[in-house]
């Protein structure tokens, strides 16, 4: 596969296996750049989600996050914000979004790593009453 | 009263330039010295109302979304961001909490955040011509 069509059919398909990607340098480049790690354990379905949360980026990470729950059905979707340094009311809708997909199939969603000025929003919005919010200890 | 410092910013509609147009208004009203929570309220109530001019103002076309931030005396910041969009046609009802025309993503809390988050916030729309909202604040300048 030559090193464009590889990194066109990323583009494409942005959830291919990355190792088969890790070859081509600027494709790895890329891939560090995605705004959602997933990782599934044990029936809980964490989403690690990382930059600035608005109405661009809550696009490709709602798109991101539900091909594979979808797939797998978790009976917990955990949201982990730590690393979103930025969140404004289109975060709300990428939450309920998932809240609203999850309930599906009796599906939960829990909230852990929101900064103070994350969860001022998610205050704001009610969101305690629909989704499990984690908070750390001390 | 005439502002002590103002800037004025421009552009096209695409949803990309959302994060653009927050960050240069958090630019320039760093030079106030405010607190990090004043700073990050602003910059998320500025994020709603040119997120609205994207999404609903220019909803089917492409135009541009500008932004007009001046500094008064006594740490006083007024943002205007203005579309040339569609329009609102009932304003009282648009800020409503959770109404929207946005579809199954969209929270309906744009107004609220940014009524929450400043001081005051003023529209102006008028159907096939476009909307003007003004967020105004009194940043704190830190101890």
């Amino acid at each position: 596969m030559k090193k464009t069509e590889a990194r066109d059919s990323l583009l494409q398909n942005p959830r291919e296996e990355a190792c088969t990607m890790a070859v081509y340098p600027n494709v790895e480049r890329m891939l560090k750049r995605m705004s959602v790690q997933l990782n599934y354990k044990e029936g809980v379905l964490t989403a690690k989600l990382t930059g600035e949360i608005d109405h661009h980026s809550a696009r490709e990470m709602r798109e991101a996050i539900d091909s594979t729950a979808q797939k797998l059905k978790p009976y917990c979707l955990r949201l982990d914000f730590s690393q979103v340094p930025f969140m404004d009311s289109s975060g709300v809708g990428l939450i309920l979004g998932r809240v609203r997909l999850c309930g599906f199939w009796r599906g939960r969603v829990v909230l852990c790593g929101l900064s103070a000025n994350l969860n001022k929003m998610v205050e704001l919005a009610g969101i305690s009453s629909v989704a499990v919010i984690e908070r750390r200890a001390g | 009263m005439k502002p002590l410092n103002q800037a004025q910013i421009s552009f096209a509609s695409n949803s990309v330039n959302e994060g653009f147009g927050r960050a240069a208004v958090a630019a320039f009203l760093a030079q106030l010295d405010p607190t990090v929570a004043d700073l990050s309220d602003m910059r998320t109530a500025v994020s709603e109302a040119v997120t609205n001019a994207i999404v609903h103002g220019y909803r089917d076309s492409m135009g541009t979304v500008y932004i007009s931030v001046k500094i008064y005396e006594g740490g006083k910041a007024v943002v205007r961001v203005r579309d040339r969009g569609c329009g609102i046609p009932d304003i009282p009802q648009a800020m409503e909490p959770l109404f929207t025309t946005g579809g199954e993503e969209r929270a309906g809390l744009g107004f609220a955040v940014m009524q929450s988050f400043c001081d005051s916030v003023r529209v102006t729309s008028a159907v096939g011509r476009g909307t003007s909202v003004t967020l105004t604040k009194t940043f704190a300048s830190k101890a």
